[in-house]
């Protein structure tokens, strides 16, 4: 075993253990102080990154005669103008591409990747090249049917289709416990990482 | 209170300090707990092995925060370490969060002190903002981003030689703390590049549909995969050691779980007896 004499490893771990504190104890000041250090450094990294972005992308080639970025910049000065009651309505200008060149840009990209490209993949797994494949790709298209028959409001509840809707209620509920193992798993990794934080860095025995 | 009441009302700092303690004992005495590899991690090492370390280079979208923890710093350190055994140069930028670069540059700190060299061997071109249209432009102009981390302009990195768009990319990688659909939306659709993604567990049920549909070659979910990915590649590192006591955390929550619900059956069966 061989402590840390790196003050930052101390400093790490202590934080480890404030955070700690609210769950294995109650809320206490040694937790707010890591809480409020945490929440602004993560808020003054994201600033100096986004200050950074401005003058890379933006102030630096406009210094070297890229004129056109006039217009984004512009634009962006805009989304302040929300601030001044008088001209607020000129931020709806920026907000207004924004939201024009997000949707642009997605629409139809996700149709093709997520609905077309998704359903093709569905319908052509079954049958596979060998048995496994086969009964795998057909367990997946008739989740995928029974999942969309639950979510049929419109059509007359017959016998079928209340069975095929009641097969899609179970195939749900395994995919929330499918999640729900992930998000213990990630979890406890998140822990882990701290663990071996506190016995490999700070104390050395691993 | 009798046994089977108190089964379902364990204070949950009970379940934390022997959770610790479960968590705690295998990290300090490794019990060598035997891993099979998933297919969708053999296939990103498969991946890596098939490329040609004189000609092809790589692609890395560090798209992950602290906030994730190990859980998703674990996948692109195995990875890295994979691609500098095999000499294959790398390229990595972040659209998904400001802290890409700051983790990027945690691992190239130490294959800087091991004798490798920034520029040559690998890059990092920092944050790009604008998310999905980011990605977008990046992968049409890959000079699109002016400068390095460290202030270096792009077009003069070595290792940017002939690097004009994302096709020029011989594989692309995302690691991030959620989803790959950007990726897919605007370059893996569109321009047909190779691409495999490395996430937190949680996120892997979610992507798991584009492996299967091909539009996702691989993926690496968290500390499990990055243990089997160290294993294919005969290199134990911090995924591999921590394995014995993810599946130790893992058999003390079945527990906890199964005991919950042998407490909430036996109660039920009174309290419906005691109401008939």
């Amino acid at each position: 075993m061989q402590i840390s004499t790196n003050i930052w490893q101390w400093i790490s771990v202590a934080c480890v253990f404030g955070m700690w504190s609210l769950p294995l104890y109650k809320d206490n000041p040694f937790y707010r102080v890591c809480q409020n250090v945490f929440v602004g450094s993560c808020a003054g990294h994201a600033i100096g990154i986004a200050v950074g972005n401005i003058v890379n992308y933006g102030f630096q080639p406009l210094g070297q005669g890229k004129l056109d970025l006039l217009i984004p910049i512009i634009l962006g000065l805009m989304l302040y103008t929300r601030f001044f009651p008088g001209i607020a309505w000129l931020s709806r200008w920026p907000v207004a591409f924004l939201v024009g060149v997000g949707v642009g840009q997605t629409i139809y990209t996700s149709l093709r990747s997520q609905i077309i490209n998704q359903s093709i993949a569905a319908m052509t797994k079954f049958p596979g090249q060998d048995l496994a494949s086969s009964l795998n790709g057909l367990i997946s298209l008739i989740g995928l049917l029974a999942i969309l028959t639950y979510f049929l409001f419109t059509v007359p509840q017959s016998r079928f289709v209340k069975g095929m809707s009641q097969l899609g209620r179970w195939m749900m509920m395994v995919t929330f416990g499918v999640g729900f193992g992930n998000v213990v798993s990630g979890r406890l990794s998140v822990l882990l990482g701290e663990l071996l934080k506190i016995f490999g860095d700070w104390l050395g025995m691993i | 209170m009798d046994l089977m009441t108190r089964l379902q009302n364990v204070d949950s700092r009970v379940i934390y300090v022997i959770l610790l303690i479960a968590l705690s004992l295998p990290l300090l005495f490794p019990m060598g707990i035997p891993m099979q590899v998933d297919p969708m991690v053999r296939a990103v090492y498969d991946i890596i092995e098939g490329l040609d370390p004189e000609t092809d280079k790589v692609l890395l979208s560090m798209d992950y925060s602290p906030g994730a923890g190990l859980d998703a710093e674990v996948s692109p350190v195995a990875v890295v370490e994979h691609l500098t055994q095999r000499g294959i140069k790398w390229v990595a930028i972040s659209f998904g969060t400001p802290d890409g670069p700051m983790m990027t540059n945690r691992i190239i700190d130490s294959l800087e002190q091991r004798g490798y060299e920034y520029g040559k061997d690998f890059a990092n071109l920092g944050y790009m903002a604008g998310e999905e249209n980011a990605i977008r432009l990046f992968a049409l102009d890959c000079l699109s981003v002016p400068t390095d981390v460290r202030g270096n302009r792009t077009a003069d990195l070595p290792v940017m030689q002939g690097i004009k768009n994302v096709k020029d990319f011989a594989f692309v990688m995302q690691f991030s703390s959620s989803g790959p659909e950007m990726w897919i939306r605007q370059v893996v659709d569109p321009m047909g590049v190779p691409f495999a993604t490395g996430t937190v567990t949680v996120s892997v049920p979610a992507i798991i549909p584009y492996y299967h549909s091909g539009q996702v070659k691989g993926i690496m979910g968290g500390v499990s995969s990055a243990a089997q990915y160290e294993l294919l590649c005969n290199n134990p590192g911090r995924g591999a050691s921590l394995m014995d006591a993810q599946s130790m955390g893992h058999l003390i929550i079945i527990l906890f779980i199964v005991l919950g619900n042998i407490g909430y059956f036996m109660t039920k069966d009174k309290k419906q007896s005691a109401g008939s």
